[in-house]
């Protein structure tokens, strides 16, 4: 159940006849002849839980007694919450004390919880009237962004409350263009699963994800571009895996790598870049957009990157330290 | 067959092969624009393996980034801004269409 956005361009191109390049960094799913898979797993069931009572559950129980259902995440989860906080310590991230890593990680680990609880209740066409968005702040930020008529990115870091921020905003009149990785991981399924439930859980992904292009399509670029040209919203989540075009950047306290092509976009669209955070669950959460970015020109593509990296990651990472325990990707930094 | 072979040559020079294939129209564009693919992809490829060819995908496959580039190379070249609704890759891949539109937009 990882989250499956991503800022991830893929790039480079092929001789004819090869077959797509992979994504350094990234193990490809080992993919175990059909046959070799045991019949039913438990995480088989888990799915089957999730894709269907619990679905239903989503759509016509009370929201509380859905949230209900994520305090029985930390009991299965305490291994992963012991992880994450691994990560927190041996991460150097700066700014978090070790003395706030437990609770940190122990939240993060019920907000993720409640991530998924909340990609059931944005699986239904009626969620709009069940997302309770307590506050925006910045809007003029966004506003200004657009005013220029040059589209706007929106930089985001996975945060637990994107999908259904994005969701609301599309609701009431701001809809965007998402770069999603479609990329099948299901070497966790049976024969069950990956038959019966993989189609399932796709159909069920595109149903929350709203208007997305997949990082795979060969026209994944040109379409973000397009939409930015026709002066469209586009997110994009900085903190995704990286691409084959990448630059090194520290973050949260060690080497990164982040993929460069939303700088191509920015330059060759003029587009205005808006920092966007989204905090809480789909009962209660609240958007906050920042100042614009402030784009440094430069005369070449390596110039432009080596002049507005840094604050592109400079300002998802005070996100991150500002709401750590929100953040989703604790488990693959 | 032996007009072809007359035409190409005994010896069948590829180049000879690729010059037959040249589409009328915007010759020089079209031919500024294939280089400008293999050089902004850094393809380093010799001139009679991309020459006359009209779609890139003859040369090499363009993945998302690739087709980017490209696009940000041609227009930097021509000092033109491509519409957002022809930013597709049919478009793009399809050499004497795009060159057709380069050559009406760079004469303005």
């Amino acid at each position: 159940m990882e989250a499956l956005d991503a800022v991830v361009l893929m790039s480079g191109t092929t001789k004819p006849g090869d077959s797509p390049r992979r994504l350094p960094g990234r193990s490809e799913p080992s993919a175990p002849s059909f046959e070799r898979l045991p019949l039913f797993t438990a995480d088989d069931l888990l799915w089957f839980l999730y894709l269907y009572p619990l679905r239903v559950l989503a759509a016509f129980g009370p929201q509380g007694l859905l949230y209900s259902i994520a305090r029985l995440f930390p009991f299965r989860a305490r291994k992963r919450r012991d992880m994450a906080a691994r990560r927190m310590l041996t991460g150097q991230c700066a700014g978090i004390a070790r003395a706030r890593v437990p609770r940190i990680a122990g939240n993060f680990l019920a907000n993720s919880a409640i991530r998924m609880l909340d990609d059931l209740v944005l699986s239904w066409p009626s969620c709009p009237k069940k997302l309770r968005c307590s506050g925006i702040q910045g809007l003029e930020h966004f506003d200004r962004g657009r005013s220029a008529g040059k589209g706007v990115i929106l930089l985001t870091a996975h945060f637990c409350a994107i999908r259904i921020a994005k969701r609301y905003l599309a609701a009431v009149g701001h809809p965007m263009l998402t770069v999603r990785d479609q990329t099948e991981r299901g070497d966790w399924w049976g024969r069950f699963g990956r038959r019966i439930l993989e189609p399932r859980r796709m159909e069920f992904l595109d149903a929350i994800m709203g208007e997305s292009v997949d990082i795979r399509d060969r026209e994944c670029a040109l379409k973000l571009l397009r939409r930015l040209r026709s002066g469209g919203v586009v997110n994009i989540h900085f903190d995704g895996q990286s691409g084959t075009n990448t630059a090194p950047w520290s973050f949260l306290g060690a080497p990164r790598h982040f993929s460069t092509g939303i700088f191509d976009l920015v330059r060759m669209s003029g587009c205005a870049v808006v920092p966007m955070l989204c905090l809480g669950r789909s009962s209660a959460f609240r958007i906050v957009f920042g100042p614009m970015l402030d784009i440094v020109p430069a005369p070449g593509r390596d110039e432009f990157i080596r002049a507005n990296l840094p604050a592109f990651v400079e300002t998802i990472e005070k996100q991150i330290l500002d709401h750590p325990e929100e953040w989703e990707q604790w488990m693959t930094i | 067959m032996d007009d072809y072979l007359s035409r190409t040559g005994a010896a069948g020079n590829p180049n000879d092969l690729a010059r037959m294939r040249e589409p009328p129209g915007q010759p020089d564009i079209l031919s500024r624009i294939r280089a400008i693919f293999v050089e902004s992809l850094q393809l380093n490829l010799p001139e009679d393996q991309w020459r006359g060819v009209t779609r890139l995908s003859e040369i090499a496959g363009v993945d998302s980034m690739a087709a980017l580039a490209f696009v940000a190379a041609v227009e930097k070249e021509f000092h033109i801004v491509i519409e957002p609704e022809l930013l597709e890759l049919d478009f793009i891949e399809d050499l004497p269409r795009l060159s057709a539109y380069v050559e009406a937009r760079y004469k303005v």
